[in-house]
């Protein structure tokens, strides 16, 4: 089978993990929290973006510039949930890198490169900045809550997604621009393998999303 | 892919996620290990506080009946032997030929002697019941039952125990239990009727005891009186199980 014919199949493939989560997402809105609402929106804006940028690959048009809109909106939505986790002068802290995150990705895209360049600058300060706070996130946990609970809790799949998608990415987009310009096969080999871990990312996800649960139960 | 450099910088950027996939795994698992011995550790000293609990209570609960036995004997046999002892010093005093309309002081006295020796008597027997200990439960229940008024409240007994015996601690925190159960009902149930049963099960028994009233809201079952009586029938390897509407209430003593 041709190459370009399998990376066409992978690419079809990177859907699912997406639109299941998605799917999972919808089921659970309503009896989700605030933070947890703005998950399962930010999975709807993956999914959006994920169409649009397989619409314009498929039709061999340049779809980087949806990354460029994609990365800050995904950054801050990601903070806003562990923004909440957390209070005091964490809280703070997260609340102004996300800011300056946005601050910065709007001026890197429309002052500094091109909207149809590869934003590995911006791709790969997220990803340690959602590392960091996924770190920050796993300490918290390990003073506050009880094993008993913790693979019940949504926090603890979402953190454990957090940390191993953009851990295992950060080096991809570190490289994105050498790879992008080194030859077709190359980009196409090392993104497959970034389709691998967007699977486990998702997957992970999925059960964060699923157990979430009503925060109350009344029984007359 | 034909450029050996670009076989290598591939390979190095895969093996590079690999790894740092790998070590984001090994601190989830870490977490998750830590927070497990975490857990298991919290729940020994909990386990330890809970038995240490359980067997203070045990030992107020026995250091009580202990006490009770003592202060029922001495009761009995120290101010009980000393009235009987005025009363006859008291009996002696008095003419034999002496008739008189009205009593003498003497002879008030000496009532008065009668009356509260019968109180000693009472207390005692509520302290240490000697029934319970020459006849066994049944009819330690029984007695207790005959004593109380028959009105207003109607009582339904229906015993099949017999006199079979069982160890002095089993019999004493049982009757304790009942007594504590009718003292409710006629205290707080504002019931019209009450339905003892004593019924031999599982080589040992069961006491159920039901009434007509009021119940009682589910805050007071964390009651000092009905932890006690949780207490006591744990002690004792039996069950209570207390069920409470504005139906009435059940109490249900029953071997685990």
């Amino acid at each position: 089978m041709p190459l370009f014919s399998t990376i066409h199949i992978i690419a079809s493939c990177a859907f699912l993990p997406i639109l299941i989560t998605f799917w999972i997402g919808v089921l659970r809105f309503r009896v989700a929290n605030w933070e947890e609402r703005v998950l399962i929106l930010l999975v709807g804006i993956s999914l959006l973006a994920e169409v649009i940028s397989s619409a314009l690959w498929r039709n061999q048009l340049n779809n980087i510039f949806i990354s460029h809109l994609y990365v800050p909106i995904e950054l801050f939505l990601m903070l806003l949930y562990f923004r909440a986790q957390f209070s005091g002068v964490v809280k703070t802290i997260i609340g102004v890198v996300g800011i300056v995150f946005v601050v910065g990705s709007i001026i890197d895209s429309t002052l500094i490169h091109s909207p149809f360049e590869m934003n590995d600058i911006s791709r790969t300060v997220e990803c340690i900045i959602l590392i960091a706070v996924s770190l920050l996130t796993w300490g918290r946990i390990m003073k506050t809550m009880e094993a008993s609970r913790l693979i019940d809790l949504p926090l603890f799949w979402i953190n454990a997604a957090v940390l191993v998608y953009f851990s295992a990415i950060t080096l991809l987009f570190i490289f994105s621009k050498s790879i992008l310009s080194a030859s077709s096969e190359l980009a196409m080999w090392i993104w497959s393998v970034h389709l691998v871990f967007m699977t486990v990312y998702y997957s992970l996800f999925s059960i964060g999303l699923w157990k979430i649960r009503p925060k109350t139960i009344s029984r007359n | 892919m034909e450029n050996p450099s670009e076989n290598d910088f591939a390979q190095l950027i895969i093996a590079g996620m690999f790894l740092a996939f790998v070590l984001a795994v090994a601190i989830i698992l870490f977490v998750l290990i830590y927070q497990k011995r975490l857990a298991a550790q919290r729940e020994q000293l909990q386990n330890i506080k809970i038995e240490h609990q359980q067997s203070l209570i045990y030992a107020s609960i026995s250091a009580v009946e202990v006490d009770r036995k003592k202060f029922a004997a001495d009761l009995h046999d120290e101010i009980g032997a000393q009235l009987a002892l005025a009363k006859m010093y008291l009996s002696s005093a008095i003419p034999k030929e002496t008739v008189t309309n009205e009593p003498s002081g003497q002879q008030m006295s000496i009532q008065v002697i009668d009356d509260i020796v019968g109180s000693i008597r009472r207390i005692s027997h509520r302290l240490q019941p000697p029934i319970l200990i020459k006849m066994g439960l049944q009819a330690a229940i029984q007695d207790y039952l005959m004593k109380l008024p028959r009105e207003p409240i109607a009582r339904n007994e229906i015993y099949t125990l017999g006199r079979k015996r069982f160890p002095p601690h089993v019999e004493i925190h049982a009757y304790r239990i009942f007594q504590e159960t009718i003292a409710n009902c006629f205290k707080h149930a504002n019931c019209s009727e009450i339905t003892i049963r004593l019924t031999p099960k599982n080589d040992k028994f069961e006491l159920f005891i039901k009434d007509d009233g009021t119940g009682f809201p589910a805050e007071n079952q964390m009651g000092l009186g009905l932890l006690n009586m949780q207490s006591r029938a744990e002690m004792i390897d039996f069950q209570l199980e207390i069920e409470s509407s504005i139906k009435g209430t059940s109490v249900c003593l029953t071997p685990q």
